[in-house]
């Protein structure tokens, strides 16, 4: 009998066919329960003739000559009886003897009976189960399989995202902004952008620069400092945004996110320190460069932290968000082509938090 | 080539089948001598319930002819070794014609394997 937890499942067939043998059993045991009940009777019927049958000394009786006669007759020696003890075995004994034989025998009788029902419940809790296998495989169609697949895309998410943005990360602006890094910022130049981009990058550069920096703070303690700094920076960097928005028109969909990462990253400059830290390492990875920043900290319990604690400004939360769906619609533009879902974040725990703090 | 693979496979499958009823057969002896067993049983059980003053008679065609209680025990014991033996006898009988029958069984299978092959050949040669 095949097991249901097998990897290979029963199909609608076997499953009936199952049942029927287990039914034609269950249906042969009742048949020699009953037989053996029958014999028990019987042998009751014995005992009770065996009682009363020396209470005299004779009967008179109407023997039975041949199917269709009788004849009136006695019955004697009313307390020998002549006992058959099985394969031709005869013994003449006393009624009660012949009592204590039939009692011997009924023993043997209810110890098959017991043993048959025990068989006949096995088979029937047998029954009952393959029933249930029978009406769950009726309902789906098929065995119901529960699987669960180990969902390890937290880390592993983080870690597509994060090689994602790599070779997302336009590389030529990467490679400006390498330049820029290196010679701290001050390197002005740009390939092939225009002159107001220019500008705007230069802007950029210093606040990443100063992004860094007090990254560095981060990297230590979680310091109100930064914050501090954040929030001077912050409307410098608002500027910029806008003004890159303007800029975003005329680039790439590859610059655009770059300077949208840049954005937002110096948005986030302006919230928490853990977040900035993270989104700065998402810009980092970007650009694919050692920064000043020599490590990258990931870790989902930040996310849900960065969100929570809310400095006041609902922009974090929802920046976060919003960026991350502008990557996620980026990944995909670049990628696969097709857009993602309403919820598209949904891959990490992290991002549970995240949605349902937006909503709250 | 292919009608020679099918007697041979006709042949062979002969052979399974008798020793499938051999293996049947040896089933039905040893179910009969497992009721005689039980048989035995609770006859000694019961004339060891019984005393000397009863007694015992043996039913031989028609005749019940009268035995000694003591014998009778010493019979019916001997009869239940020798059930015991035949049982035994037939249990190794049966072991040894499932062992032929599954050699009988992997040659049949061979053969089927060859006969098919042998078929497919002749459907492309024709």
């Amino acid at each position: 009998m095949q097991a249901p937890g097998t990897a290979s499942p029963l199909s609608a067939a076997q499953v009936g066919r199952l049942r029927q043998e287990q039914g034609k059993v269950v249906t042969s045991c009742q048949e020699k329960i009953q037989h053996w009940r029958k014999v028990e009777n019987d042998y009751e019927a014995l005992q009770e003739r065996l009682n009363t049958l020396p209470d005299k000394l004779s009967y008179d009786i109407m023997v039975p000559f041949g199917p269709l006669a009788f004849m009136p007759g006695k019955l004697v020696h009313t307390n020998e009886v002549t006992v058959l003890l099985g394969d031709n075995w005869f013994s003449r004994c006393s009624a009660k003897q012949a009592m204590g034989l039939v009692e011997h025998r009924k023993k043997h009788v209810r110890k098959a009976l017991e043993d048959l029902q025990k068989v006949m419940k096995n088979f029937e809790s047998r029954i009952e189960f393959t029933e249930d296998l029978q009406k769950m495989s009726d309902a789906a169609g098929d065995i119901v399989d529960i699987r669960e697949e180990a969902e390890n895309d937290g880390t592993e998410t983080k870690g597509k995202r994060r090689t994602a943005h790599k070779p997302h990360s336009k590389p030529k602006v990467s490679d400006v902004f390498e330049v820029h890094f290196q010679e701290n910022g001050m390197d002005t130049k740009f390939k092939g952008y225009s002159q107001s981009e220019e500008e705007l990058w230069a802007r950029l550069e210093e606040l990443e620069r100063r992004e860094e920096m007090l990254g560095e703070f981060d990297r230590t303690p979680d310091t109100i400092e930064a914050n501090g700094e954040d929030t001077t920076s912050s409307e410098e960097e608002k500027e910029d945004k806008t003004d890159l928005n303007v800029v975003h028109g005329v680039e790439d969909s590859a610059t655009q996110d770059n300077v949208q990462k840049e954005v937002t990253n110096s948005e986030l400059f302006s919230g928490q320190v853990n977040g900035r830290s993270h989104y700065h390492s998402d810009d980092e990875d970007d650009l694919g460069v050692d920064h000043f920043v020599p490590t990258i900290f990931f870790s989902h319990t930040v996310e849900p932290k960065r969100v929570r604690i809310n400095t006041g400004k609902n922009t974090t939360l929802k920046f976060s968000e919003k960026k991350e769906e502008a990557k996620r619609k980026r990944k995909n533009n670049n990628g696969n082509g097709h857009l993602v879902p309403e919820l598209p974040n949904i891959k990490t725990p992290a991002d549970i938090y995240r949605l349902f703090l937006e909503l709250l | 080539m292919a009608d020679l693979i099918q007697k041979k496979l006709q042949g062979e499958l002969e052979k399974y089948q008798q020793l499938q009823k051999d293996l049947s057969k040896s089933m039905a002896a040893r179910q009969k001598l497992e009721a005689q067993l039980t048989e035995n049983n609770i006859v000694k059980e019961e004339l060891g319930l019984l005393d000397a003053t009863n007694t015992v008679y043996k039913l031989i065609g028609p005749v019940l002819v009268k035995q000694d209680m003591d014998e009778a025990k010493a019979t019916v014991s001997k009869r239940l070794d020798y059930i015991a033996g035949e049982i035994r006898r037939y249990e190794l009988q049966m072991q040894e014609s499932e062992k032929k029958a599954e050699q009988q069984r992997e040659v049949l299978a061979r053969l089927q394997q060859e006969y098919q092959r042998a078929q497919g050949k002749g459907v492309a040669k024709a």
